[in-house]
């Protein structure tokens, strides 16, 4: 008796005597990197801060080609991990694997993802920070660009090409509109680098901004872009053969710039898209490129106009052609089907843009078929008539151009549905059953779409659910995150699935405070 | 030989304390682990930490099917909340007497209950008559930032040590 008394005094001093953060399960409070940032360098140390201190078992970084690496170099400083990579890491996606014990003796694994350089392959470039601040900049200098590239260097290919007037009034147009597109084609390296990085205006003097900017096929379209800027701004000094080349290069760097980059040019199949932003880049600039000159034509001798007037009228119907075949192709590629039209926000710009267009061809009808002829035939007061209209098509382009601009901000019917051949997925169990859709299917950044539905096809109305992503074959320990509802059983998420292969995708729906429903399902990811 | 006595004693403390620590004591849990079906049993629960190192201002727990008579413990700075269901039929309690409502959810609000120290929620139940069946005792933990929900049922055939968050059990036995 006295002994066991004895014996339960030794376990209370025992208890006591433990540590006292032996209690609870290890858990990953923050990681630096942060999970799912964009990073513009490789950082030298990597941080795992976990609520209480732990003992590392293996500590792995995953690349997106699969390789993995075990991180050796590990200092303990409190509950954090400071880590530093065996080697310097490439561009792309890294995932930190990592497996410790707590104070607990508990095993307790999770992963973490970041990106260098640039997220995921073709990410559709859709802006993700809500500054309306640094909306309303990109918007701006985006407008600013299109105005120098159309009516900058498209001029430049009128007056070499069409022996358009070479006034110093057009010179003038030319230097301003290229020389404020230039700056602002700058300045758009550093806004995507900040939209990139979620970063506010006000970090726009960080080099690292400046880096994620320029990556990737903007940083080449903007490159092209300039050169054409530059051209444009070259020809005009120019004249005769040299000119003649110089805005060529112009008016084709244009359409490359713009075959570059951006949600049509990347849009599948691409070997279609590409070819037809750059038909439509190429007319449009012609078009556009046109105006300034045709109005100020208006003002100088008779026979010079009628001239320039005949040589624009032959050629133009050629290059509306093909503004609206290439415009029609990229419509149906983007839109998939006809109400997303006005059911979705990119469906809205593209309606209100083909309105204006309208009322642009409708007006350069006018000009063709009624004004010209006025003017051939001498009649004083339709020359003044005629510059009236064009500056107002030119007024109307820039609207155009303003609402084009706001594509920057809606991602395409087509990029919503498949970025690529989405990964599907039926679940079912005795409680519930779930589609999941992957898209896209192959590995980077992803969004997962869950569908749940009760055994008997009801909606399931739950309170969370919760995913997790974990892969064995490629050592990626588990990684969760919270899914957001969009009413009628239906929830979304986005996470990373940056390596190739076959992944777990476990769901934890909770029906109510006290039930949990849990399913898991596996994932293949090309 | 008295020396090795002498030595007994500590060790078994020592070995028991460690293995308590290890894996229950970083869960929410109940004691006893099993009872005798068809009776009366007094259940603690014991909340050994908070919630990511947050302190706890409740504690929640939904008692299964089949208990027919539920009190929880009065405990100084906490309020005791008492959720009532209907029962679809009245039922046979065991002095005879019939049932309509039962306990569906305990609640104990207050505290708050700091990270670094534990506490015990006592609640007395009447075990159903259903030996050999396993009964969960879902857990709500609720605490200044965050929830901990001790929740998860192992299926069929899986075993609960494997559940990152498993709900309290306790195993009906037969009565001696």
């Amino acid at each position: 008796m006295r002994n066991l008394a004895r014996a339960a005094w030794w376990w209370l001093l025992a208890v006591v005597l433990l540590p006292s953060a032996a209690w609870a399960h290890a858990s990953l409070i923050a990681s630096n990197p942060a999970d799912g940032v964009l990073l513009a360098r490789a950082p030298s140390t990597l941080t795992l801060t976990f609520n209480e201190p732990v003992e590392p078992l293996t500590i792995r970084i995953v690349d997106q080609s699969g390789a993995s690496a075990d991180v050796t170099q590990i200092r303990r400083d409190g509950a954090q991990l400071v880590l530093t990579p065996p080697t310097t890491l490439g561009d792309g996606a890294h995932v930190i694997s990592w497996r410790v014990i707590s104070a607990d003796g508990h095993p307790v694994g999770g992963s973490t993802t970041f990106w260098i350089g640039w997220r995921g392959v073709n990410a559709p470039q859709v802006v993700r920070s809500d500054d309306m601040l640094l909306r309303g900049a990109i918007w701006l200098v985006r407008l600013a660009i299109y105005l120098g590239l159309f009516v900058g260097a498209g001029g430049a290919f009128f007056v070499a090409w069409m022996r358009g007037p070479s006034t110093p009034a057009m010179r003038a147009i030319g230097n301003v509109v290229n020389s404020v597109a230039l700056a602002a084609l700058a300045l758009s390296v550093g806004l995507q680098g900040l939209d990139a990085l979620a970063l506010p205006l006000s970090s726009l003097l960080d080099l690292d901004v400046w880096i994620v900017g320029a990556h990737g096929s903007f940083g080449l379209s903007a490159a092209i872009a300039a050169a054409a800027l530059l051209l444009a701004l070259l020809s005009h000094r120019a004249s005769g053969a040299l000119a003649k080349v110089m805005s060529l290069g112009a008016l084709v760097g244009v359409g490359l710039a713009l075959a570059t980059t951006g949600h049509a040019a990347t849009a599948s199949p691409r070997w279609l898209t590409t070819p037809a932003v750059f038909v439509h880049g190429v007319a449009l600039t012609f078009w556009i490129g046109a105006l300034a000159p045709l109005a100020l034509a208006m003002r100088g001798p008779r026979q010079t106009t009628v001239n320039v007037l005949t040589r624009f009228s032959r050629a133009i119907p050629f290059a509306v052609a093909a503004l609206l075949a290439s415009g029609l192709l990229l419509a149906i590629v983007q839109l998939e089907r006809l109400d997303a039209l006005w059911t979705t926000s990119y469906g809205r710009v593209l309606a209100f843009k083909l309105a204006l267009v309208a009322l642009l061809l409708a007006i350069a009808l006018w000009n063709r078929l009624y004004l010209t002829s006025r003017i051939e035939r001498a009649r004083l007061k339709s020359r003044r008539h005629m510059r009236r209209t064009i500056v107002a098509e030119l007024v109307l382009v820039v609207g155009i151009l303003g609402i084009v601009g706001l594509w920057r901000f809606t991602p395409p019917p087509r990029a919503l549905t498949v970025a690529a051949v989405p990964f599907f997925t039926h679940l079912h169990t005795g409680q519930m059953m779930a589609d999941i859709t992957v898209s896209p299917g192959h590995a980077g950044p992803i969004n997962i779409a869950i569908q749940l539905r009760t055994p008997d096809e009801q909606v399931l109305s739950a309170k969370g659910v919760s995913v997790t992503l974990s892969s064995a074959d490629n050592g990626i320990e588990p990684s969760t995150a919270e899914a957001q509802s969009l009413g009628g059983g239906q929830w979304r998420v986005s996470m990373a699935a940056p390596v190739a292969g076959r992944w777990t995708l476990t769901l934890d729906v909770l029906i109510s405070d006290f039930d949990q429903l849990h399913a898991a399902a596996p994932i293949l990811i090309n | 030989m008295r020396g090795l006595q002498r030595w007994i004693g500590p060790t078994v403390a020592t070995v028991a304390a460690m293995v308590s620590c290890n894996t229950a004591l970083a869960h929410v849990t109940v004691q006893p682990k099993d009872a005798p079906a068809n009776s009366y049993a007094h259940l603690v629960f014991t909340v050994p930490h908070g919630c990511n190192g947050s302190a706890t201002t409740a504690l929640r727990i939904r008692l299964p099917d089949g208990i027919l008579s539920a009190k929880p413990q009065m405990k100084q700075g906490w309020k005791v909340d008492i959720k009532s269901r209907k029962l679809d039929a009245p039922a046979q309690g065991p002095h005879g007497k019939s049932i309509t409502d039962v306990v569906e959810e305990v609640a104990w609000r207050g505290g708050p209950l700091p990270d670094n120290l534990y506490d015990t929620f006592g609640l007395i139940v009447r075990l159903p008559d259903k030996a050999g069946q396993t009964l969960y005792f879902p857990v709500v933990q609720e605490c200044e930032q965050g929830v901990d929900r001790w929740i998860e049922i192992p299926s069929a055939g899986e075993s609960s040590d494997k559940l990152h968050s498993p709900a309290p059990a306790v195993r009906l036995k037969a009565k001696q």
